[in-house]
């Protein structure tokens, strides 16, 4: 069979990235065709097609808005598939009971009470669109990725001087008044309010206090660089006056990577002023480095700040929150394990997971490799290959240019486990499974078959690997929490309900593997 | 500093515009919230050519 590639560009035919990649993956699977790719034309776009030995002359005719669909294969197949391109790109019809509008000004036409714009164009045009919905008196919820800081700033200083918060740029989650926005999961209302830069540190958060039943009144997402120097934390400033005056909320707690100095001092004094009770993690930044006011309080991860906000309401960790007996199970499953198993392998949908994770074992000792290294960690020369203990963003941009996140497609990760699972010297895989609106449908279903698979083979070479998983999710979300943990312990996997208590297992388990047990 | 606009949003909950993944729509719609969806796409790029006939007409 001889091999072809065949480049075609639709002029002035725009579609967004989920679409895109559900278009290149059914392409994909069609018989003759071994790789395709369907994308607009920009510049980074064209660069990875070239890059994958596509016509470079081709390519250069194509613009930021013209779709261009990639093939290589059998050459009679892939020029079929072009001749009859047209089928593929029809989008299934879903109705949206407000309708759709040609344009944002229609769309304000239509809908004069409009409060919010939620933005996830790509990163060249979002802060415009950003900008227009400040213009016209919208906060904005802002997905979109790759909006320079100058924009970032200029946005945030709109918004402030209007009244408005920008949420973003890189905003993966957001729960207003109820009602989640992005990759959110569906969480009682209550007293806690939170401020967070993280998308799935604001999901685990905003799970834990559900799962311990008291509830959540707004959870504002801020954007990643919020709270850098350079852009001096414009949002979190913003949500904490918010919730600051919002009577349903009677506690604040605010998630972040680790601030700015400059920013840091800022939010001090401003929480030193806060008629209401703060908790605060900054991942990666030890508690006892910030001094607040009185009622402002640091905690080292998600689930010791949960159990402090729900304190803080009169409430407290629910039991069901307890995972395996720790002591039991770490003993079962080391004493199943071949000499050789000595690392944990954690391949994780969301970057704060990977993050926390790496923080639970540097206050253990134990030093890990990580494509998003925590300081004091080792960066990983290559995110695809792992070294001895290796905690692993498959969220970042190494992996998701052109492909579906973790969170959406979870075929590089179910691949992930197979190769990790055939290394002898892994004894743990630490996996993150996230429910919730917008993300896959069944999560846990996507990764049930390689844990099985890894396990089995892993046991047919004489070994035990243990596979350890938490699920961020609850009882409301779509995919049903019940449900994707029993999928998750019938593939073989240990199920904790944080991903704090997940890497608490994987390391007692290496603990244990080097007192030589 | 004016307050009210933000105050809206948290107590109203959001009424939504929403400019690309139709899937953050049709989530919104899901938990019965008023949204509506702009079938956006970027600007074309104008060439020069055609930028100086504008410019000339206008």
């Amino acid at each position: 069979m001889s091999q072809s590639r065949e480049v075609a560009i639709r002029k002035n035919r725009y579609f967004d990235s989920v679409f895109l990649m559900a278009v290149a993956r059914r392409l994909g699977e069609q018989s003759g065709v071994s790789a395709a790719a369907a994308v607009m034309g920009t510049p980074a776009n064209k660069e990875a097609l070239i890059e994958m030995g596509f016509s470079e002359r081709k390519l250069n005719a194509a613009d930021p808005s013209d779709l261009v669909v990639a093939l290589e294969g059998d050459g009679e197949a892939i020029r079929s598939l072009v001749d009859n391109l047209e089928e593929w790109l029809v989008r299934p019809k879903m109705e949206l009971s407000g309708g759709t509008a040609i344009s944002v000004d229609a769309a304000l036409s239509q809908q004069g009470n409009s409060n919010l714009a939620v933005i996830s164009v790509p990163g060249e045009y979002a802060a415009a669109e950003a900008s227009y919905a400040l213009d016209h008196g919208l906060s904005v919820f802002l997905f979109s990725d790759h909006v320079s800081i100058e924009d970032e700033i200029a946005l945030k200083q709109k918004a402030r001087d209007a009244g408005l918060i920008v949420m973003g740029p890189d905003c993966g989650t957001a729960l207003i008044a109820g009602t989640g926005v992005g990759f959110a999961n569906v969480v009682r209302r209550g007293p806690v309010g939170v401020v967070a830069s993280s998308g799935t540190g604001l999901q685990e958060f905003t799970c834990l206090v559900h799962r311990s039943g008291s509830g959540i009144s707004h959870g504002l997402g801020t954007g990643s660089r919020d709270l850098s120097d350079e852009v001096g934390g414009f949002s979190t400033l913003a949500a904490i006056d918010a919730l600051e005056r919002d009577s349903g909320t009677r506690a604040i707690a605010i998630i972040s990577k680790p601030p700015g100095k400059k920013t840091l001092k800022r939010i001090e004094k401003r929480l030193k002023a806060c008629s209401k009770p703060v908790v605060a993690c900054f991942l990666g930044l030890s508690p006892g480095s910030v001094s607040g006011a009185k009622q402002f309080r640091t905690y080292s991860t998600l689930d010791d700040l949960a159990a402090a906000a729900l304190g803080l309401v009169g409430a407290r960790p629910a039991t069901s929150l307890s995972g395996p007996n720790a002591a039991d199970s770490v003993g079962n499953e080391v004493q199943r394990m071949a000499a050789t198993q000595q690392y944990v392998r954690g391949l994780f949908a969301g970057g704060t997971f990977c993050y926390q994770s790496q923080q639970v074992f540097q206050d253990a000792g134990i030093v890990a490799y990580s494509n998003a290294p925590l300081e004091g960690m080792h960066k990983m020369a290559d995110g695809n290959k792992s070294i001895e203990h290796s905690l692993v963003d498959m969220g970042a941009d190494e992996f998701t240019v052109g492909t579906p996140h973790p969170m959406i497609d979870a075929t590089q990760r179910a691949r992930r486990i197979g190769i990790e699972g055939q290394d002898p010297a892994v004894a743990v895989l630490l996996l993150d499974v996230i429910l919730g609106y917008n993300a896959s449908p069944d999560p846990a279903g996507d990764l049930a078959e390689a844990i099985s698979t890894a396990k089995a083979n892993a046991m047919k070479d004489g070994r035990y690997l243990s596979v350890a998983a938490s699920v961020c999710g609850t009882d409301g979300d779509p995919q049903g929490l019940e449900n994707q943990e029993r999928i998750l312990r019938e593939a073989g996997a240990m199920v904790f309900p944080s991903n704090v208590q997940a890497t608490e297992f994987a390391r007692d388990v290496i603990l244990r593997r080097l007192e030589g047990d | 500093m004016k307050t009210a606009a933000l105050k809206d949003l948290l107590e109203q909950g959001p009424i939504a515009i929403n400019i690309g993944l139709l899937e953050f729509a049709t989530a919104l719609q899901d938990q019965s919230r008023d949204v509506i969806h702009v079938d956006w796409s970027p600007r074309p790029e104008i060439g020069e050519e055609l930028k100086g006939i504008l410019d000339e007409l206008l």
